[in-house]
């Protein structure tokens, strides 16, 4: 009676045990080892933020591919209530158009990230951005920035920023020259405009529309703004031509 | 502060370094007391201590004039409301930096000054480089004084008049209660709640010259200033303090001229003879006193002949500097390092921008982001239409709005009228003259980003 007693003590105690270890033999031990190797991916608002540094430093392309780590479904993508989304949709948005709809993430492929079991570490493949192929593409690419900068400012109307980039957008378009110079403008007048692109848009939409000292003030602000000569462009003849 | 600062605070924690906390925003609703001269005492008109009406001419902005919220209410009549004081300390949100004002404590994140006790006592979670980096901003600001207590030491017309003027008072501890946009009504219900039964006042009986030898004796004067007299003696407290108790003691110490503002004079005497019976929580030893000799100096305190204060020099706007001045370097010396921390960017922010920008301490959201070059140029919201409008648009005066408020925290601070601009940073010391035209350049130049 006495070993029975013992008997059923050490079961008890090796009991559990042994439903760890057939736990880890189902997966539970991978399951544990992918939760205890460092979690090294930044979060969306640390990969935000660093994609706009790379926007500010002339790099479009870094800050896309860095966007889409964050965001890999940005293409399908439209305004919504999380900030760093809607901060990632703009900055993608208004990259495309910075670079003529070089630099987009219609059409890219989403980075891949995975921890490789066979050799024990973290691959991250990175995004990789197509350019256009055809005149239409990039077109296509530079509506896609409309679209999602128009949801944008439907969601924030009183947000300058936004409004400029959409105006940005637009007169870069074809075909959206009339809005654009509306939009532009109207900020303008309000000294709302917070960008050198922004007035060098500005500055070329009145151009054509032969406003050639108006012209100029924008084109005189954006030079103000920037000591980068290419942002503004070449200096506008007085009369167009 | 921004907050907003809770969450900021986990934003903070979460994207590594995209905050660096910044001191100045942080708008500490520091230091009741102050340089305001009671009515009962003082009747309208010029004084020899610093008011309003004599520091308008010393120290003019052509840019700032015209009535303060405050002088456009009606004169004190009532008693207030003590029920409503205590709602209209939620409002103001008091207890974003005081602790013991009757209501719950703010939220971690909105705590200004626990937040800022927190990284200076190494107790925030946060890289060690983070804390490294924004423990001595955030060290001047990580005290303000408690309001327990204050039924019993303060007379009501005098906490009125601090919170429609407030003024430095505190030597050593830096300047940081808001200007708040409060009404002589609020001000008077909010007085009510924290002295809801008026002492009345009574004639100090003792000797003013035995209570100036002893303010000399006591060691008063290792804490202490008393601007207008002859400097108390440094001489040592006759009883022993622990040294964290005494530097929090000297930090908090008000200047002894404000005493007569500040205390009915029986108050004083019952403050002297035991601080601690009357505010637990205070850092003022309790110096054994013979009840006469408390009435002693509590008589020099109030009876003093007070020299005049200084003259405040009055501002000087530089003229715009020859050199290039770019974004970069306003942001560095300027933005970041003194709006940011209440003019943040809400997106990183988990959706608090701080007072300043998301709205707190009793004002509205303005959507002023100084965070980025993007955010000062989309302007500040307008206060009735609520439209934006550019932060740097000129008024009659040709000063670009932002400047203005830059200038208007130097009419403050010497009790210059200001209108209804705003000085900034909001309570904070103002900036330097050479900081102020680092920005009015930057913006003469077309804001060059």
């Amino acid at each position: 009676m006495k070993k029975l007693g013992w008997l059923v003590i050490a079961a008890a105690v090796v009991a559990p045990l042994a439903s760890v270890a057939d736990a880890e033999a189902c997966g539970g031990a991978i399951w544990r080892e992918s939760n205890e190797r460092p979690k090294a991916k930044p979060t969306p608002a640390a990969l935000v933020a660093k994609a706009e540094k790379s926007m500010e430093d002339g790099k479009g392309d870094v800050a896309v591919k860095t966007v889409l780590e964050a965001y890999p479904k940005l293409e399908k993508a439209a305004a919504g209530k999380d900030a760093m989304a809607n901060r990632a949709l703009r900055l993608a948005a208004v990259a495309a158009v910075r670079s003529n709809g070089d630099q987009s993430v219609v059409g890219a492929k989403a980075p891949v990230s995975y921890f490789d079991y066979d050799y024990g570490q973290d691959v991250n493949v990175p995004a990789k951005l197509q350019a256009p192929k055809t005149a239409e593409d990039r077109t296509a690419r530079l509506e896609w920035s409309i679209k999602a900068l128009r949801s944008l400012h439907e969601q924030s109307p009183n947000n300058p920023t936004i409004t400029g980039e959409l105006g940005e957008a637009l007169a870069a378009t074809p075909g959206h020259e009339t809005e654009a110079l509306e939009l532009l403008s109207q900020l303008s007048d309000k000294d709302l405009l917070g960008t050198p692109q922004a007035y060098s848009a500005l500055a070329r939409l009145r151009f054509q529309q032969g406003l050639t000292k108006k012209s100029a003030e924008a084109l005189q602000r954006c030079n103000a703004m920037t000591n980068k000569p290419a942002v503004c462009g070449p200096q506008l003849p007085t009369n167009p031509a | 502060m921004t907050y907003r600062i809770s969450r900021v605070w986990a934003r903070v924690r979460r994207t590594e370094g995209k905050g660096a906390l910044v001191l100045a925003a942080a708008l500490l609703f520091a230091s009741i007391g102050a340089a305001c001269k009671d009515p009962k005492k003082d009747p309208p008109g010029p004084t020899p201590s610093a008011t309003p009406s004599t520091l308008a001419s010393a120290a003019p902005t052509a840019a700032l004039s015209g009535a303060s919220t405050a002088a456009q209410d009606p004169a004190p009549t009532a008693k207030g409301d003590p029920a409503h004081g205590k709602v209209l300390m939620a409002k103001y949100e008091c207890n974003r930096c005081h602790d013991g004002t009757g209501l719950e404590a703010a939220t971690p994140d909105k705590q200004c000054v626990h937040c800022h006790t927190d990284i200076v006592d190494g107790k925030f979670k946060a890289q060690a480089a983070s804390l490294a980096r924004w423990k001595p901003l955030v060290a001047p600001l990580a005290d303000v004084p408690t309001l327990t207590a204050t039924a019993k030491r303060f007379s009501r017309t005098y906490v009125e008049t601090f919170l429609l003027e407030p003024n430095d008072l505190r030597p050593k501890l830096v300047p940081s209660m808001p200007r708040l946009g409060i009404t002589r009504a609020d001000a008077r219900d909010i007085a009510a709640y924290l002295v809801p039964e008026e002492t009345s006042d009574a004639k100090p009986t003792g000797d003013a010259s035995r209570g100036r030898a002893l303010l000399d004796t006591k060691g008063c004067g290792s804490c202490h200033a008393f601007t207008g007299v002859a400097t108390l003696q440094g001489s040592a407290i006759p009883v022993t303090v622990d040294q964290k108790t005494m530097a929090r003691a000297q930090l908090l110490a008000p200047d002894l001229r404000y005493t007569r503002d500040r205390y009915p004079v029986p108050r004083i005497v019952e403050w002297l003879k035991d601080p601690k019976k009357v505010k637990p929580d205070t850092t003022m030893p309790s110096i054994p006193l013979t009840p006469a000799e408390a009435a002693d100096i509590a008589t020099y305190l109030v009876a003093a002949e007070l020299a005049p204060l200084p003259t405040p020099v009055a501002f000087v706007r530089l003229p715009p500097l020859e050199r290039k001045v770019t974004f970069e370097e306003v942001d560095k010396k300027v933005f970041h390092k003194t709006c940011w921390h209440c003019h943040a960017e809400p997106d990183f922010s988990i959706g608090d921008g701080g007072p300043g920008n998301s709205g707190g301490f009793g004002f509205k959201p303005r959507g002023l982001n100084l965070a980025s070059y993007e955010g000062v140029s989309a302007g500040i919201l307008d206060k009735k239409t609520n439209d934006r409008v550019s932060a740097f648009a000129k008024g009659a005066d040709g000063v670009p709005m932002l400047v203005k408020a830059l200038i208007a925290r130097h009419s403050e601070a010497s009790g210059a009228s200001t209108g209804d601009v705003r000085g900034m940073p909001l309570g904070m010391p103002p900036l330097s003259a050479e900081d102020i035209q680092l920005v009015d350049t930057w913006v003469t130049q077309g804001r060059p980003k």
